[in-house]
């Protein structure tokens, strides 16, 4: 392991070992095993760019470093968790950092 | 070269390793000592942890140490933990008057500030705060004065009270602690105000099992204060040169003594017959008393006496026959008396020995004849005797001997073969001129032996080679002034090293230094007089476990060990020059 | 990365943390619990609350769980501490033996 990155939802956080030279699609298969949501589901935003992350870029090509925290969205059947799309950035962030009991769930 | 003389450690108060106290971590009382007694194991410890990860408990205790001006109290922690920042800042020198502020009402229960600087009435008031939760108190050293103490008075609990070296505490200050009647132990070693009158405030405190009036020269005529104190086991009035003969009879009743050290006092035969009925004494130091064999009478009733020190007694033949009585000792230290062979016959008998020191008595080869039987003997000091080489072979069947000191004798390497059978020996001091590299190379057989001590003996390179196989040497010293840097290379892969003296070799280079840069486990090391040049320490910065380094008379400046030191040598703390 | 292979650690709140079980096992205290025979009943399901460690706490141990397995395979890097965190962090450090 040569770094890990934290991985946010609403009320948990997932720590991930990974390398630097793995890619986004890379992460998503391991949150699959852990939270049984299919990788096309997934979506990760890199929390201190707010920078979506790409699944055939690399972790380094996109500048996560070890312990960033990564914000993961799901979309399911109709509902889209898009925060940011409605959102500012910052929005996002507080309320991923107060740790929000409940997931918040905007419909587009 | 005349590197054998001023080396004659000081053989006085040997028995201090019966009793060391909680203090002393600074130890403004010792002067280099610390590396005798820190030698062996925290140093090990400290090169297998270097790898090991810090806890995130030490690591919270640093993070505070660095920002310590921003906490204003630690009283809402649980005690363990103000505890282990306490020790911390203490540790690192962090602690003031200021900082020690945070620590008012934590229940604090060891405040070790022995010889911690600037300690003094200011901090008194912090310290009782702690309450009867205080049960160790370490003030050796400050200048805390009499007022101070009265503060003490709440800390009602407290078991352990070191006063070592507080030179402004006088009866005075003995009277306010006189209520503690929870002490267990109680030490105020070199205390010249305290008188007879004060210490009757130490006949309240019925449960103390440890005092240490060391080098209180006004207390003759106090110890009838302590003749109530029955359940004490440790006494040391040693270096009081007031004591006399009159002084031990309020002793007479404390059959719980274990352990009693009246060296360099008045005491007399007489004084001596006072303690016969301490039947649980197992430690007795008389050095430097004037007393005579007479006194065996007394000291063969000890039916628990183990340990027993005459050094420096005036002892003469006359009379001891008597020591036959003694035959329960493991250890007796005859050492500095004017007795002969005609003497040892009478240590015969003495089968238990572990230990007999007969350093600078007027003893010869045919003396030794009568220790072939002392089959325990582990520790055998002949330092400055007339022991020569056909005396060594009455040793050779001790196989349990574990050191043996022939420093100053007349031993020539033509005897030391007689030792190569001695597998236990562990330490050998052969600091002798006449012995050469002939005589090293009949103790190869001896990989056990982790000190080795050659300071004067005219070693050469060639005669390094012998050494190559004693991989479990701590320490060594080679001073004679034959070694080259060629002879390093057989020392350079002596990796257990710890300690290595090779002063005195002039025509050592800069070269050695280079070459024992591998030896990263030294805490000292000394190349004195040589011609090592400053351009040489760049290679000393590996040697990260260095406390002690000593380059006098060398191309090296007090500046320049400055700079390695703060360059990556942070552990050293003992330079010259300086 | 198997679901068994780790632990999910939640705080007074109910913030949960999911770590590797080797991480989790730089604390003697969540060590003992996960491995003693007879098994706590945190064994069995890899939960395991901390009613009086709060989130910002436990998520500042979980790093320094993953920062302790990087240092062991020999990446030294600082440890950084909040200067706030620092008290309630070593009451947990020290219950957790940490």
């Amino acid at each position: 392991m040569a770094m890990y990155i934290r991985v946010k939802r609403s009320k948990t956080t997932y720590f991930i070992q990974c390398d630097p030279t793995e890619t986004t699609l890379d992460i998503k298969q391991k949150l699959h095993t852990l939270i049984d949501q299919p990788v096309n589901d997934q979506r990760l935003i890199l929390m201190n760019t707010g920078d979506i992350l790409e699944d055939s870029k690399t972790l380094a090509d996109q500048k996560v470093e070890n312990d960033a925290v990564v914000a993961l969205t799901l979309r399911k059947g109709c509902f889209f968790l898009l925060v940011f799309f409605f959102c500012s950035f910052h929005f996002l962030e507080m309320f991923l950092i107060a740790h929000h009991p409940f997931p918040v769930i905007l419909i587009c | 070269m005349g590197a054998a003389c001023s080396r004659k450690r000081d053989q006085l108060d040997n028995v201090d390793g019966f009793d060391r106290g909680v203090s002393g971590r600074y130890c403004k009382s010792g002067s280099s000592k610390w590396l005798a007694t820190t030698f062996s194991r925290p140093v090990l410890e400290i090169q297998r942890e270097k790898k090991k990860c810090p806890s995130l408990l030490e690591l919270c205790t640093h993070k505070i140490r660095e920002d310590i001006d921003n906490y204003v109290s630690f009283s809402t922690l649980p005690r363990d933990l103000s505890q282990q920042i306490f020790n911390e800042l203490v540790k690192s020198q962090r602690l003031t008057d200021v900082s020690l502020e945070a620590f008012r009402d934590c229940a604090l229960q060891d405040l070790y500030l022995g010889d911690y600087p600037g300690v003094n009435e200011n901090w008194m008031d912090v310290i009782s705060s702690q309450g009867s939760s205080l049960l160790s108190l370490d003030l050796s050293g400050s200048d805390v004065s009499d007022p101070g103490l009265i503060y003490l008075k709440d800390c009602v609990n407290l078991q352990d009270l070191n006063l070592n070296y507080c030179d402004q505490i006088s009866d005075r200050g003995l009277k306010h602690i006189s209520g503690l009647s929870n002490l267990r132990s109680l030490t105020f070693r070199r205390n010249s105000a305290i008188t007879a009158q004060g210490m009757a405030a130490l006949s309240g405190l019925v449960n103390l099992m440890k005092l240490d009036l060391e080098k209180c020269p006004g207390i003759h005529g106090g110890l009838i204060h302590i003749k109530g104190l029955t359940k004490l086991e440790s006494l040391s009035i040693k270096w009081c040169n007031c004591i006399t003969d009159a002084d031990m009879k309020p002793l007479s009743g404390l059959t719980n003594l274990k352990s009693l050290q009246i060296s360099c006092s008045k005491v007399t035969d007489f004084g001596i017959t006072y303690l016969k009925g301490l039947q649980n004494l197992s430690v007795l130091n008389l050095e430097g008393c004037p007393v005579t064999a007479s006194c065996f009478d007394t000291l063969s009733v000890l039916v628990s006496l183990l340990y027993l020190n005459l050094s420096r007694c005036n002892l003469s033949d006359d009379g001891c026959e008597k020591l036959s009585k003694l035959g329960n000792l493991k250890v007796l230290n005859l050492g500095f008396n004017d007795i002969s062979d005609a003497c040892l016959i009478h240590l015969k008998g003495l089968t238990n020995l572990e230990s007999l020191n007969l350093d600078s008595c007027r003893i010869g080869d045919n003396g030794l004849i009568h220790l072939t039987g002392l089959q325990n003997l582990k520790c055998l000091e002949l330092s400055d005797t007339e022991v020569g080489s056909n005396g060594l072979r009455y040793l050779s069947g001790l196989c349990k001997l574990e050191s043996i000191n022939l420093s100053f004798t007349v031993v020539s390497d033509g005897g030391l073969r007689e030792l190569s059978g001695l597998t236990s020996l562990k330490s050998l001091n052969l600091d002798v001129r006449q012995i050469t590299d002939a005589g090293l190379a009949a103790l190869t057989s001896l990989t056990g032996l982790t000190h080795l001590d050659l300071f004067g003996a005219r070693i050469t390179d060639s005669g390094t080679s012998h050494l190559r196989n004693l991989k479990n040497l701590r320490s060594l010293e080679i001073c004679g002034g034959g070694l080259t840097d060629a002879g390093v290379k057989n020392i350079k892969d002596l990796s257990s090293l710890l300690l290595l003296n090779l002063s005195q070799n002039c025509n050592l280079t800069d070269k050695t230094l280079e070459m024992i840069s591998g030896l990263t486990g030294l805490i000292s090391l000394n190349v004195s007089n040589s011609r090592v040049t400053s351009a040489g320490l760049r290679h000393l910065k590996p040697l990260k476990n260095l406390r002690s380094l000593t380059l006098e008379a060398c191309k090296v400046t007090a500046n320049d060990i400055r700079r390695l030191q703060s360059a990556g040598l942070p552990n050293l703390v003992n330079f010259r020059p300086e | 990365m198997k679901k068994e292979d780790t632990v999910k650690l939640i705080s007074a709140e109910g913030m949960e943390f999911v770590i590797d079980k080797e991480a989790a096992m730089v604390s003697q205290t969540i060590r003992n619990m996960l491995t003693s025979p007879g098994g706590f009943a945190e064994a069995e399901h890899g939960e395991v609350t901390f009613p009086e460690i709060s989130a910002v706490i436990l998520e500042k141990i979980c790093q320094y769980f993953y920062w302790s397995l990087q240092y062991s395979r020999g990446k030294e890097t600082e440890f950084h501490i909040e200067p706030e965190l620092t008290l309630e962090l070593m009451m947990a450090a020290n219950y957790l033996h940490t």
